[in-house]
C-alpha cells in the first residue's frame, strides 16, 4: 500500500488517541458513568421490545415524560436510581450487579470473586 | 478503486470496530474532536456500538439493508444541532464487521431524507473499503 496512505492512516490513529487521551478526567469519568448507563438501557430497550412496549406507554407508567426518556436513551441526561427503580417495576425485572476486572488492583483478599456475569435480568 | 479505511475502535467483546473514511477524516474526525459536546456523544455513541449487544439505538439506526451491508447514520444532535455521520457497515479482511464513518453532515435540515441525503446514500451504497493499516 501506498506510504502516503499510510503515514496519514497513522497519523489520524495518533491524533484521535492523543484528543482521547488529553479529556479532561471529568469529562473521562462521565464518559464511564453513561456506558453504565447504557448497560441499563439495553436491557431495558430489549424487555421493551419482547413485551412490546413503547417509550411512550413506558414513559407513561412511570409517570414521566416521553421527552425525558428519549433524552435518558440518546444520552442528553443521565439516568437517576429512582427512574431505573420504577422502570425495574413496572417491567416486572429486578437488576443484578456483575463485574468484570478491567485492572489489577491490590487486595487484602487474595482471591476475590470476579468472574459474575453481567446478565440483568 | 476500493476507498481506504482506518479502524479508530475496536470492540473488546464483540466482533465490531469503528472506523472512518480517510478521504473524510478531516471533516467528520477533527470536526467532531475539536467541540467538546460533539466528542462527548461521539464517544457515547460509539461506546454503545462496541459495548453493548444491540448497537442500534436511537443515535444510530440503519437506513438502507442489502443482503450483506448497510447504510447506517449517528445522530449526534447535542442541544438542538441536527449533526449526522453517514456511515457504511461492512466486512473487513473477511471477518471484522466493521462501522466507516463516510459523510459527515453538520446541519440536517428535516427529519426526512431529503434529494441532498438520498444523494449522499446513494454515493456510499457503492462504496467499498479497504483497510489501510
Amino acid at each position: 500500500m501506498n506510504m502516503n496512505y499510510v503515514n496519514k492512516a497513522r497519523q489520524i490513529q495518533e491524533y484521535y488517541k492523543k484528543m482521547m487521551d488529553s479529556r479532561p478526567e471529568l469529562e473521562k469519568l462521565e464518559s464511564d458513568s453513561y456506558a453504565l448507563m447504557a448497560s441499563f438501557l439495553s436491557v431495558i430497550e430489549m424487555i421493551q421490545e419482547e413485551k412490546g412496549i413503547t417509550r411512550k406507554e413506558l414513559a407513561s407508567l412511570i409517570k414521566t415524560s416521553p421527552s425525558y426518556l428519549t433524552q435518558v436513551f440518546r444520552g442528553d441526561k443521565p439516568l437517576n436510581f429512582i427512574t431505573l427503580a420504577k422502570i425495574q417495576r413496572v417491567l416486572g425485572i429486578r437488576f443484578s450487579v456483575g463485574l468484570k476486572q478491567t485492572k489489577k488492583v491490590s487486595t487484602t483478599r487474595k482471591k476475590a470473586k470476579l468472574e459474575y456475569s453481567t446478565d440483568s435480568y | 478503486m476500493k476507498r481506504k479505511c482506518i479502524i479508530l475502535e475496536r470492540s473488546l467483546e464483540y466482533n465490531r470496530a469503528i472506523g472512518v473514511d480517510l478521504a473524510a477524516e478531516e471533516d467528520i474526525v477533527k470536526t467532531l474532536m475539536e467541540n467538546a459536546k460533539y466528542r462527548r456523544k461521539l464517544d457515547y455513541v460509539f461506546r454503545k456500538i462496541l459495548e453493548q449487544p444491540n448497537m442500534y439505538f436511537d443515535n444510530y439506526k440503519r437506513i438502507l439493508l442489502s443482503h450483506k451491508e448497510a447504510i447506517t447514520e449517528i445522530r449526534l444532535f447535542p442541544n438542538g444541532d441536527n449533526c449526522r455521520i453517514y456511515c457504511k457497515e461492512t466486512t473487513l479482511n473477511g471477518t471484522l464487521h466493521c462501522i466507516i464513518m463516510a459523510v459527515l453532515v453538520e446541519k440536517k435540515k428535516s427529519q426526512k431524507i431529503n434529494k441532498a441525503i438520498q444523494q449522499i446514500i446513494n454515493r456510499i451504497k457503492y462504496y467499498e473499503y479497504e483497510l489501510c493499516e
